[in-house]
């Protein structure tokens, strides 16, 4: 449903700081995949969803989606006219709420994610007792505070709110960003725990990147290991539901440890 | 009697200034915007009134027009913002500049252009108030006050509507955090150019306002007023509270406008100081709201030190990247 066809992304390209994040990127992912991606600190995680979302344009390469049978090329849509097919949590909890606005007022924007925005009231009262239900499912408590500032919820309140938000709207594909690695590990799991609810409700295919990775193995039905803006292993099914924290890791060293070998090589 | 009198004035002419803080509420406060255009708008707004009014157009239509050609100034600073990539603070001084010898030109030339008294949007009522009886001065002040007055309830009405609307909604938000809203479809872009469009559009009309009332208009009357706008802000958030109303906090920049100018003619009234000492006193004010919250802090973290008050809260978050780093950490194990 979503493709990435030999994706490359260079940052400050020409300049002493040239960086080459993601090295020719080619990825699939299906109407039913839940896909964990795991990887060592810029490998160039992030910068796939951001190239999938629209907040990087990439060197070169194609991103396109199928819609209802219909190929859309996203590579020159603008990241805010690509928001109506994804829903996306970020890393820090900051980043995916209005702080100043009510709860309430954060999820009549996520309500019109993909609409034309009018002169009509931005916040229905029929939509108001909407929105307190979804709440209520988390059991967070935050449905008694629907006219609070989201700026006075915790890390964790907030993730499970943005969570909403991504999906208040059905998206064609939800990104996630390290959305637990800001939280203790009970709130993650309580997140996590809420991310799988939203998923498996509606049906919503993910990317979700990872640090942790017990939970990449855990969830989902496919598994990417990303190294130096490469997709060094693509697991799914059966292999990828027996595989083990050591298996990974293995891997890895493969990977990275290979290349440590070949410094110490032109070092001597 | 004398200082009641010069009190009053100060409020009718401190209510019609109220517009220029509601406008730069908007960009400083909601869009977290920077925005100097205001200076040259302000001076935009008057030369356009003036001159309309000078054609024989109705005060009232060419106040209109006056806020209706400031809206160009807010779009073209949000133009070079959003579309060129200039900085913020940088857009809104090109602007200004710009408007200098684009005012000049609408005043034929010269760097002020003056009307009758008679000719005013205040004349019809201070004329009907002296029918009733008032005295000239004391009519003139009610009928600025009562312009002033009618004008903020209009704006803050207007605005309260707007900003519940979906578009004012995303306005808000973008203010908020730009990368959210991206994320939720909105054109951040365009609710910046909107923003500030809105903005000037007020300015200018309290420019044409202003200009009425002293009969006069130039290229000087925007100096400093974005300080001026700042000021009455900052006098009306000592008012306000966490949870107050959109339309409490508006009321609460026009009466911060309203304090701000019965300040100033305090002042003035006791010859305290020149009248053109004014600016100083505006500046050292806003500099002195701003410091506050600052010299508060240091006097607690003082007080922390020598192991009065609790810890702070912050502190605790502090700790939050270092967890974070130590997560990190089991994956490269
Ligand atoms: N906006 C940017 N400008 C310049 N370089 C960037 C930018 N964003 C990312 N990079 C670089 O691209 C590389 C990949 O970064 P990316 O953020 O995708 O890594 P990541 O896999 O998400 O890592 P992490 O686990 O630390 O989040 C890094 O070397 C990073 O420094
Ligand atoms: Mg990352």
């Amino acid at each position: 449903m979503l493709q990435l066809d030999r994706v490359v992304k260079v940052f400050n390209e020409g300049t002493v700081n040239e960086k080459l994040a993601l090295d020719g990127v080619s990825l699939d992912v299906g109407e039913n995949d839940f896909v964990t991606v795991i990887g060592g600190n810029g490998a160039g995680k992030s910068t796939l969803l951001n190239v999938i979302c629209g907040l990087h344009a990439p060197t070169s390469g194609t991103v396109s989606l199928n819609v209802d049978g219909v190929e859309i090329n996203l590579s020159k849509m603008l990241e805010h006219k690509r928001a109506k097919y994804f829903g996306r949590v970020f890393q820090d909890p900051m980043m995916g709420t209005a702080a100043t606005m009510e709860i309430q007022e954060n999820l009549a924007l996520a309500m019109l994610r993909g609409d034309r925005r009018n002169l009509s009231r931005a916040l229905k009262k029929k939509e108001a007792s909407f929105f307190q239900e979804r709440l209520a499912q988390f059991d967070l408590g935050l449905e008694t505070r629907m006219s609070s500032k989201v700026g006075l919820l915790s890390g964790g309140q907030r993730q499970a709110l943005t969570l909403l938000m991504a999906t208040l709207r059905r998206p064609r594909l939800l990104l996630l960003d390290e959305h637990t690695a800001a939280l203790d590990p009970k709130t993650a799991a309580k997140v996590m725990e809420i991310t799988c609810e939203l998923t498996a409700e509606q049906r919503i295919p993910a990317v979700m990147i990872t640090h942790n990775m017990k939970d990449a193995i855990k969830y989902g039905n496919r598994l990417i290991m990303m190294n130096e803006g490469q997709i060094i292993y693509d697991v799914s099914g059966e292999e990828k539901s027996s595989l083990h924290v050591r298996d990974l890791l293995l891997r890895f060293e493969q990977a990275s440890g290979g290349e440590l070998a070949n410094d110490r090589l032109l070092l001597a | 009697m004398g200082v009641i009198i010069s009190v009053y004035g100060g409020i009718g002419q401190g209510l019609l200034w109220a517009v220029l803080g509601i406008g730069v509420y908007l960009t400083f406060r909601i869009l977290d915007f920077p925005d100097l255009t205001a200076e040259g708008t302000v001076s935009l707004g008057c030369a356009v009134g003036l001159q309309f009014i000078n054609e024989d157009i109705s005060p009232l239509i060419a106040t209109l027009l006056a806020a209706l050609i400031g809206i160009f100034a807010g779009l073209c600073t949000g133009l070079l913002h959003t579309k060129l990539k200039i900085p913020a603070v940088l857009s809104g001084i090109l602007t200004m500049i710009a408007l200098y010898s684009i005012n000049i030109r609408i005043m034929n030339g010269g760097t002020s252009v003056s009307i009758q008294s008679s000719q005013s949007i205040l004349a019809p009522l201070k004329n009907a108030f002296m029918d009733m009886g008032m005295e000239r001065q004391i009519a003139t002040h009610t009928s600025t006050a009562v312009v002033g007055l009618t004008a903020c309830a209009l704006v803050i009405a207007l605005l309260y509507w707007f900003f519940g609307t979906q578009v004012g909604a995303a306005m808000r938000a973008t203010g908020s955090n730009e990368r959210m809203c991206r994320a939720q479809g909105i054109d951040t872009d365009s609710m910046k150019i909107l923003t500030l469009c809105l903005s000037n559009g007020l300015i200018a009309m309290a420019g044409a306002l202003v200009a009425q009332h002293m009969s006069y208009g130039g290229t000087n009357v925007g100096t400093g007023s974005i300080v001026m706008g700042l000021a009455a802000i900052i006098l009306g958030e000592a008012f306000m509270g966490k949870r107050s109303p959109f339309y409490v906090k508006l009321a609460l920049v026009a009466l911060g406008s309203v304090l701000y100018y019965i300040i100033i003619t305090l002042i003035i009234f006791y010859g305290l100081l020149l009248p053109t000492d004014t600016k100083l006193i505006t500046a050292a004010m806003v500099v002195l709201a701003i410091s506050l919250p600052r010299f508060r802090r240091l006097a607690r973290i003082a007080l922390d030190r020598l192991g009065f008050g609790k810890a702070d809260k912050k502190e605790k978050f502090m700790m939050e990247p270092q967890l974070r780093a130590n997560q990190k950490i089991e994956f490269k194990r």
